[in-house]
């Protein structure tokens, strides 16, 4: 069916496969209409979204054992991102059993929150493995974007996270 | 020299007298342009939304049937219809609209993931009251806010929840309006 709306979310080594989401006209109207499945045929003019986001940012400084904090030296960056987007479908249509055209003209409002974690978020292994081996491990485990599709996946917004490079970019 | 001079002022001066009478009448225009009775306009509701553009609920018509219509004002201050409510039911002359935006994010370690809430709104309007539109809390579902205005025949029904929406799209306002006896189709 009709997506509502997708999301997929995009770090540096790839996409982050627990922030895809798919929501179906099914799944956003389905508890208050009957008579609708999976497979019904539904028309939908206009749907519309907002959002808000929030990043958490992880600075992992590493020094070597026998070394003071003089020596420590900012080794890992990784962020997360929590996002909640609502939508709203004014009015739609959809083919009933009888193959005839219903009009729904209520208002249907929903929301869902997208959790974006990429892998070696926070990691302390990884801060390690940079600091010893910087140019080959990667000192970054951020949400570099965040992308929201509607129905026949046209791109209906991309959320930019803030991507820290030191502490003093987080304001 | 000179004469290219005024000749510049002129057409600026023209320009930004254009451009104020536009942006002045822009929500007319665009309601005009979209098909909607353009000298039957009420501003219902305002606001800021979620990205920071200005945005107005409109009641208007299109032929004989009342509409409730999203204005919103682009970068250029111009206003454009943003989209439309519908009627609540086939055949009634109960028309309704939805809007949200943010209403807040928390969190108290750092280590949890923050929970967001929203303002969840619907809008109705209907103009068959045949007497004082009488709703109390107890008819609505817990967490709702509401908001009545009514001038004679003509009212409007404002609902706010900050919790799931899904409370709002199971009221059905057409119904207790009639059970009531406020409205008559």
């Amino acid at each position: 069916m009709l997506a509502v709306f997708e999301s997929a979310a995009w770090s540096g080594i790839g996409s982050i496969p627990g922030a895809s989401l798919f929501v179906s006209v099914y799944d956003a109207v389905s508890s208050g209409i009957s008579g609708i499945s999976r497979t019904t045929e539904v028309n939908v003019p206009h749907i519309t979204y907002s959002w808000s986001q929030a990043t958490t940012a992880s600075f992992a400084y590493v020094r070597k054992e026998n070394e003071s904090d003089d020596y420590q030296w900012l080794s890992y960056i990784s962020t997360k991102v929590v996002a909640a987007v609502g939508y709203q479908i004014p009015s739609f249509e959809y083919e009933n059993t009888d193959g005839q055209w219903v009009v729904v003209p209520t208002v249907t409002q929903g929301s869902r929150t997208i959790y974006a974690t990429p892998s070696g978020y926070d990691s302390i292994y990884s801060a390690v493995m940079a600091y010893r081996d910087p140019y080959s491990y990667p000192s970054r485990a951020t949400v570099d974007y965040i992308d929201i599709s509607g129905p026949e996946n046209k791109e209906v917004e991309t959320i930019w996270p803030v991507s820290p490079q030191f502490p003093a970019h987080i304001y | 020299m000179k004469r290219a001079c005024i000749v510049s002022l002129i057409v600026i001066a023209i320009a930004a007298v254009a451009y104020l009478a536009f942006s002045f009448n822009s929500l007319r225009i665009a309601v005009k342009s979209a098909d909607y009775d353009p000298n039957d306009i009420a501003v219902l509701e305002r606001g800021f939304n979620d990205n920071g553009k200005e945005f107005r609920i409109i009641k208007t018509r299109k032929g004989d049937n009342l509409a409730l219509v999203y204005m919103e004002k682009n970068n250029m201050g111009f206003w454009t219809v943003s989209y439309t409510g519908g009627n609540t039911s086939p055949g009634t002359r109960l028309v309704s609209i939805g809007w949200f935006k943010n209403a807040g994010i928390r969190r108290y370690e750092v280590s949890e993931n923050p929970s967001f809430s929203s303002e969840w709104h619907i809008l109705y309007y209907g103009n068959n009251a045949i007497k004082p539109i009488d709703i109390t809390p107890e008819q609505l579902p817990r967490g709702i806010a509401f908001n009545i205005q009514q001038a004679g025949s003509d009212f409007s029904i404002h609902l706010i929840s900050y919790e799931t929406p899904d409370i709002l799209n199971q009221i059905d306002i057409h119904s207790l309006l009639i059970d009531t006896n406020c409205i008559k189709e």
